[in-house]
């Protein structure tokens, strides 16, 4: 199957899964959401293309995880590429990269710009 | 709230009138060693009660008591925790978590004496997370300065200091950051 790759635009919204823990006291997501420490630098951040997929898709992976949601806008205005990366290995055609991430103000203002869509349960998965 | 083993004594009955709205920190009445009065509303329903810890630092094992908790649940995440990929917590990224706790309690105990009953609850952290190259991060939302930190699994510190709301909001960062110099921001934030 051919893949073909969709241009993301400011208009788009992307979705990122997170754990219970990230839910900080004042109802806020942690930074760390957004974060890839393991590769640095041009730390490449997956999200999913929400005009490809939905929330309980994304969520389906490790069900016991939440779904953020975020515009597309936030990391370009910080200097950020968003691509589109179809997973053919889990076939998740909906799979983007947020590329570029260097610093943690970076993760900080997307966390800050993120809404949690769906809530995350108490119990970890081995997703 | 939870509270650690330190010593907390409970006196029922004490009526409102007996603490004046105002009082201020060092005015010579004796209100137990762990009793500060606030200016604000909720503070009307400490009057029923004083709280008596023997020691500062009991206080500040009860605000950090949440997050040690959650250190020891880190443990058991196996790889890929996240659904992203990430590594399993280390155990050095664990301990250096706790020993900065141990540091805070060690250094901030004369601090907790002069804080407002809330502003010494404003110490614990609003999060302590796992990060996904196997380390730990911890965050603080004080008064005056939003704090988070990441401990790597080498036990490398890197801070990020938020001051600020709205435009107006500032961002600091700070790589290899020592346990001292994040005590200088908590300072700051606290004191200004």
């Amino acid at each position: 199957m051919d893949w073909g790759k969709e241009t993301i635009t400011r208009e788009d919204l992307l979705y990122r899964r997170f754990l219970h823990w990230h839910i900080r006291k004042d109802g806020r997501l942690s930074s760390s959401v957004f974060m890839n420490r393991k590769k640095k630098p041009d730390s490449e951040l997956s999200v999913d293309l929400a005009r490809l997929t939905t929330p309980a898709n994304t969520q389906a992976v490790c069900p016991t995880m939440g779904v953020a949601e975020i515009a597309a806008s936030v990391p370009f205005e910080l200097g950020l590429r968003v691509e589109h990366s179809p997973d053919l290995e889990n076939n998740n055609y909906a799979h983007c990269l947020i590329i570029g991430l260097e610093s943690k103000s970076q993760c900080r203002k997307l966390a800050e710009s993120a809404r949690i869509l769906l809530r995350p349960r108490k119990l970890v998965n081995d997703c | 709230m939870q509270y650690a083993s330190s010593a907390i004594a409970l006196e029922m009955g004490t009526a409102s009138s007996d603490f004046p709205m105002d009082a201020p920190k060092n005015d010579g009445m004796d209100y137990g060693a762990g009793m500060c009065w606030s200016n604000q509303d909720e503070s009307c329903s400490v009057s029923k009660w004083a709280i008596s810890d023997s020691t500062s630092g009991g206080v500040l094992s009860a605000v950090f008591a949440d997050s040690i908790i959650r250190l020891s649940e880190f443990r058991h995440l196996p790889s890929n925790w996240d659904s992203y990929g990430a590594m399993p917590i280390s155990e050095e990224a664990i301990a250096a978590s706790k020993d900065f706790f141990a540091f805070l309690q060690s250094k901030l105990p004369d601090l907790a004496e002069c804080l407002w009953y809330e502003q010494r609850y404003a110490l614990a952290p609003v999060a302590t997370v796992p990060l996904d190259d196997g380390g730990v991060g911890i965050e603080w939302s004080l008064p005056n300065m939003e704090i988070e930190i990441s401990i790597g699994p080498d036990r490398k510190i890197e801070c990020l200091a938020v001051e600020g709301t709205g435009e107006n909001r500032k961002y600091f960062e700070y790589d290899k950051v020592s346990k001292e110099e994040i005590l200088t921001l908590f300072l700051k934030a606290l004191v200004s």
